[in-house]
């Protein structure tokens, strides 16, 4: 094994654990936090891949902003530190073992295919290239420039909506 | 002639005479750039950390020059040694736990604190040779690693098990993210200058030093960097009166002083960050040949914007949060926009032209921008009536001054 | 590429080691007295009441969706600052429009008072 391959699965491993902590534990902010460990492995996983862009972007908006906006939510929840809810209910034995066997065939099944190789592949740009190059085709007309504009809408679509709904709507008096 | 070459670029001979070394002792390629890096950054960051005890001796002598006092004096010819001594008495202070503290958090907020401060220096260029890492997206991460910045203070807040922490925590958390908007949108107009995100290649492109062409978003990104790094007028987040002493009040001992030694070099490492970016960084006269001349210039120009932000900490009075909230969303940013628009327009239009003739008409762009901006809130200010804190008449606090009342009503 | 994220890290790694080694010693080193008083929560020395971690206002939660919106607009627009030079007018006049259309969003959230600290 390359050092590459044991940084990555063990960054996927924590990321994967961190997963599992995230959607198993009671104490909703400590979730949170593990979101958070878990948005990181993926960005480093973005950085093994060369991906330099989608690595900072993912700590930018995800670390940045999404969890800090997570935890902003959490704090307008009541109760924020009850655990009593249960979380499994009776089945979850059957379950797991259901999600282990599809778990077993289905990596088999995807390891032993050609489809989905999993060597590194020499990137056509370099460095400050690529991003040149994701830039070019993200204006570019006969590229992506359509679904850039459309982005912005949606990102306006998300900003009104957002404050439609977080504002009072009695001439936005929020007291 | 070895010697002189030498001490022209001393890190770089060191680096060389280590990997020298290494293959000497027979260490595969890799593994020498592994040690090298690592060597590289354990240096540099407890260089780092170490360079906070003078900062913090400056700052505190500087300050104290503004107002009127003498500032420390004791330790040590001008008080030189005060930091150190401070230091050996943080270290050997009782870590006080409070009851019912969310443990990890309340324990990985100090380091988390750190980290992101420290962070930052490993994509800063010292010299055309130096440079910890010329990531293709270093603005990117700066801005990311500003966002760890704030999960240290709402881990700190929350994990005090404090109404005050928290509440602070929160208050500096959105300040935090209220003042990257406007910083992040400059940051876009000077990529838009140099073609590169990675801060070695920005500052290599600054023939002329982007503060000439854009004074106004020098202007916006240092009092956003302020704001951000949550100093004085911006410290409300610590605001004493209110708040007691912000998301770290619960924090004693080493921790608390982690705290402040991130407080200090992040003001220092944002000054580094807007003279690299808007100041030219390393580059000055006969920098390229003798790269040692780069860390000269990167230094005095980084500490000519520390200083003001250490004057302006000295000198203004703290500003309300609902100002600071208005200052970020309803002028900076808009602004910043403006610039970003107009400056993407301009600079195809004038593609090509000569380099000075450039400069000018981003000057007068840049000046008229701001003189539009500052006329539009003058006269917004002047429309809307003055905000009436308290919806309720309070009696006024009448003080009776017996010597005067005695002469007069006698 | 991969040499530069390495450095970050391992500058990450020995970022975060070097302020917990100096916690760990300053702990070993420190006295441990607590005591009852001592380690109760601080709050200008009145005894505190209702748990901490409590409801807050929505006003912070505004600040942080319009953040993020905004966020996500740079993010967008950092490749079209990088590829700048080799781009023609019309697409600078894209990443305007592109822009224009969120101030007016912005406009909104501003007419609508959200940006008003209360």
């Amino acid at each position: 094994m390359t050092p590459l391959q044991i940084v990555f699965i063990l960054v996927s491993l924590v990321t994967i654990l961190s997963a599992i902590f995230v959607v198993s534990l009671r104490k909703i902010f400590h979730a949170a936090l593990w979101l958070i460990v878990t948005l990181m492995g993926v960005a480093i996983i973005f950085a093994l891949l060369e991906a330099s862009f989608f690595a900072a972007v993912q700590i930018l908006v995800y670390i940045g902003a999404i969890a800090i906006i997570l935890i902003f939510a959490i704090m307008l929840t009541r109760n924020i530190m009850s655990d009593d809810e249960i979380q499994i209910n009776r089945s979850w034995g059957i379950v797991m073992l259901l999600v282990l066997i599809f778990a077993v065939i289905f990596i088999s099944q995807l390891s032993s295919s050609a489809v989905i190789s999993t060597t590194l592949v020499p990137l056509e740009f370099q460095g400050q290239e690529s991003i040149i190059a994701f830039g070019e085709g993200l204006l570019d007309p006969a590229g992506y420039a359509l679904p850039f504009e459309l982005a912005s809408l949606l990102l306006l679509g998300a900003l009104v909506g957002g404050v439609y709904i977080a504002m009072d709507k009695k001439g936005g008096e929020n007291k | 002639m070895k010697i002189l070459e030498f001490l022209s670029d001393p890190i770089i001979g060191i680096e060389n005479w280590i990997v020298q070394l290494l293959e000497n002792w027979g260490v595969a390629p890799e593994w020498q750039t592994f040690i090298v890096y690592l060597i590289g950054a354990a240096i540099l960051g407890t260089g780092a950390l170490l360079f906070t005890l003078i900062l913090i001796w400056a700052e505190r002598k500087i300050i104290g020059r503004l107002q009127d006092r003498l500032g420390p004096n004791r330790v040590g010819p001008w008080g030189i040694f005060q930091p150190v001594a401070d230091m050996l008495k943080i270290f050997i202070k009782e870590h006080i736990i409070p009851d019912e503290v969310d443990p990890i958090p309340y324990h990985l907020a100090p380091i988390i604190s750190v980290a992101s401060v420290l962070l930052l220096w490993s994509v800063v260029p010292f010299s055309d040779s130096v440079r910890g890492s010329n990531l293709n997206v270093a603005l990117l991460f700066i801005l990311g690693v500003g966002g760890l910045g704030e999960l240290g203070v709402i881990l700190a807040g929350w994990g005090s098990n404090n109404k005050y922490s928290m509440l602070a925590a929160f208050r500096a958390s959105a300040q935090m993210i209220s003042y990257e908007v406007p910083m992040a949108i400059v940051l876009l107009t000077s990529v838009i200058l140099s073609g590169s995100m990675a801060l070695g290649d920005i500052v290599k492109s600054q023939n002329i030093a982007y503060i000439f062409f854009l004074p106004l978003g020098a202007f916006i990104f240092f009092i956003a960097s302020i704001a951000e790094n949550g100093r004085a007028p911006f410290d409300l987040a610590e605001a004493e009166s209110e708040l007691v002493a912000g998301f770290n009040v619960e924090y004693s001992g080493l921790k608390f002083g982690m705290f402040y030694v991130a407080d200090f070099l992040r003001a220092f490492t944002s000054a580094v960050i807007f003279s690299s970016i808007f100041l030219g960084g390393w580059r000055g006269p006969g920098a390229e040949q003798i790269p040692i001349l780069g860390f000269v210039y990167l230094l005095i120009k980084s500490v000519i914007v520390w200083f003001l932000g250490v004057w302006i900490r000295g000198s203004l009075p703290r500003f309300r949060v609902d100002q600071m909230m208005a200052i970020t969303w309803k002028f900076l940013t808009p602004l910043a926009l403006a610039l970003f628009i107009v400056v993407a327009f301009v600079t195809k239009l004038i593609e090509g032209t000569n380099q000075w003739l450039q400069v000018l008409i981003f000057l007068v762009i840049n000046v008229a921008l701001y003189v539009v901006g500052f006329a539009i809130v003058r006269k917004c200010e002047k429309e809307k009536e003055r905000k009436v804190v308290s919806t309720k008449k309070r009696a006024l606090a009448q003080p009776t001054n017996p010597f005067t009342q005695s002469e007069t009503g006698g | 590429m991969l040499n530069q994220w390495l450095y970050i890290g391992i500058f990450f790694i020995i970022a975060m080691f070097l302020p917990a080694v100096a916690i760990f010693l300053a702990r070993l080193l420190s006295p441990k007295k607590p005591t009852k008083i001592k380690n109760s929560v601080y709050e200008c020395g009145m005894e505190t009441f209702d748990p901490t971690w409590i409801q807050f206002k929505i006003q912070y939660y505004l600040y942080g969706l319009i953040f993020l919106i905004f966020d996500v607009e740079i993010v967008f627009l950092f490749p079209f600052a990088v590829a700048y030079g080799n781009l023609a007018l019309f697409a600078v006049v894209e990443a305007i429009i592109f822009i224009l259309i969120l101030l007016g969003g912005y406009l909104y959230v501003w007419r609508k008072d959200a940006l008003t600290w209360q």
